[in-house]
């Protein structure tokens, strides 16, 4: 059976395509190239050209760009010069005055927190107040003489 | 084969004249792939092959040598189209109707009724074998490829082509014997 199968499928091989769609296609697909290779052409010139073009204006960059862009990766003392000129002190002094300025206000608020340091507390100076008399009549002579007494 | 390297290049290069005569040379071939594989739709082969050489001819100058033959490169293109023809347009070919041209213009090798049965068979069960059969079997009987040949042109091994071989062989002699116990069936309750 499977040499009528075998002899069966070689007699497909009498399947042609029709010649008057072999010549027209034959035609249009040689027709269609031709005409191809002008635009093919002409884009690769044109990205050629492009691409040429950029690259010039990047050259032309990077040379005439100043002589710190192009020596500075070079040598050290040009990387020196150039950090000179910068106002990295003046960040130095901000970042101290951040750290004391910290310091500072820790120290204040633990202080005020402690009732244990005298002329803050919050005791003494309401017993300090009560103790004051303010409607007083003793005169400045009164005073100077009272501490005449103490001191001598 | 020097001869067709020397084509290849010329129209590598551009040359209608070069690209022409492998048109020439390798159109019927391709033409009979398409049109076996798309159930002997005439139109549809027709279009999918008009577009595989101008593929071809577009492309022509990516081409390289690497010890396939040419025809391996255009059935390659001609299976992809096949495939796209499916996948876009979604097409239910019915596999029991088979244009009668088809088999007008096989008539000529043999004018018996009998034998003109038989090709009608014998396209219906090809039709209804899996994609990777169907290639092997016309490749390799119809178009008398050789297995390297095949193997370059479906982008697998020859060893996975003489397995393919094999199956597609059985299972065609399988859907042709069902379909000849049908035909006796049909004969007897008519």
């Amino acid at each position: 059976m499977e040499d009528k199968i075998f002899r069966q499928l070689k007699q497909l091989k009498a399947i042609e395509p029709n010649p008057l769609f072999v010549a027209g296609s034959r035609r249009t697909i040689l027709a269609l190239r031709k005409e191809e290779p002008v635009f093919a052409w002409l884009n690769l010139r044109m990205a050629g050209a492009m691409a040429g073009a950029v690259a010039m204006v990047a050259a032309a960059v990077f040379m005439f760009s100043g002589p710190s862009a192009t020596t500075a990766l070079a040598s050290p003392e040009a990387l020196n010069r150039e950090f000179t000129g910068l106002n990295i002190n003046v960040e130095l002094k901000a970042i101290d005055y951040h750290q004391n300025v910290d310091q500072t206000v820790s120290l204040a608020l633990s202080e005020i927190s402690d009732n244990r340091v005298k002329h803050l507390n919050k005791n003494v100076l309401e017993t300090e107040s009560d103790n004051l008399n303010l409607n007083s009549s003793t005169s400045t002579s009164q005073v100077d003489d009272l501490l005449n007494k103490v001191i001598f | 084969m020097e001869e067709e390297r020397k084509l290849i290049l010329s129209a590598k290069e551009g040359k209608e004249e070069a690209f022409g005569q492998l048109y020439d040379k390798y159109m019927p071939a391709i033409y009979r792939f398409i049109f076996l594989k798309v159930g002997g739709q005439k139109a549809q082969a027709e279009d999918i092959c008009h577009e595989v050489f101008m593929n071809a001819w577009q492309n022509i100058k990516n081409f390289r040598f690497q010890g396939y033959p040419f025809s391996s490169w255009l059935y390659r293109i001609a299976g992809n189209a096949v495939i796209d023809y499916y996948r876009t347009k979604k097409v239910n070919v019915d596999i029991e109707t088979v244009p009668e041209d088809v088999f007008a213009r096989t008539a000529s090798l043999g004018e018996k009724f009998d034998e003109r049965l038989d090709l009608e068979k014998i396209q219906l069960c090809l039709k209804k074998l899996e994609p990777s059969y169907q290639d092997v079997l016309i490749m390799k009987f119809v178009e008398e490829l050789s297995n390297k040949e095949i193997a370059a042109a479906l982008e697998k091994t020859e060893g996975a082509v003489r397995v393919i071989q094999h199956r597609a062989i059985k299972q065609l002699k399988k859907h042709l014997e069902e379909n000849g116990r049908q035909n006796i069936q049909t004969i007897k309750t008519a």
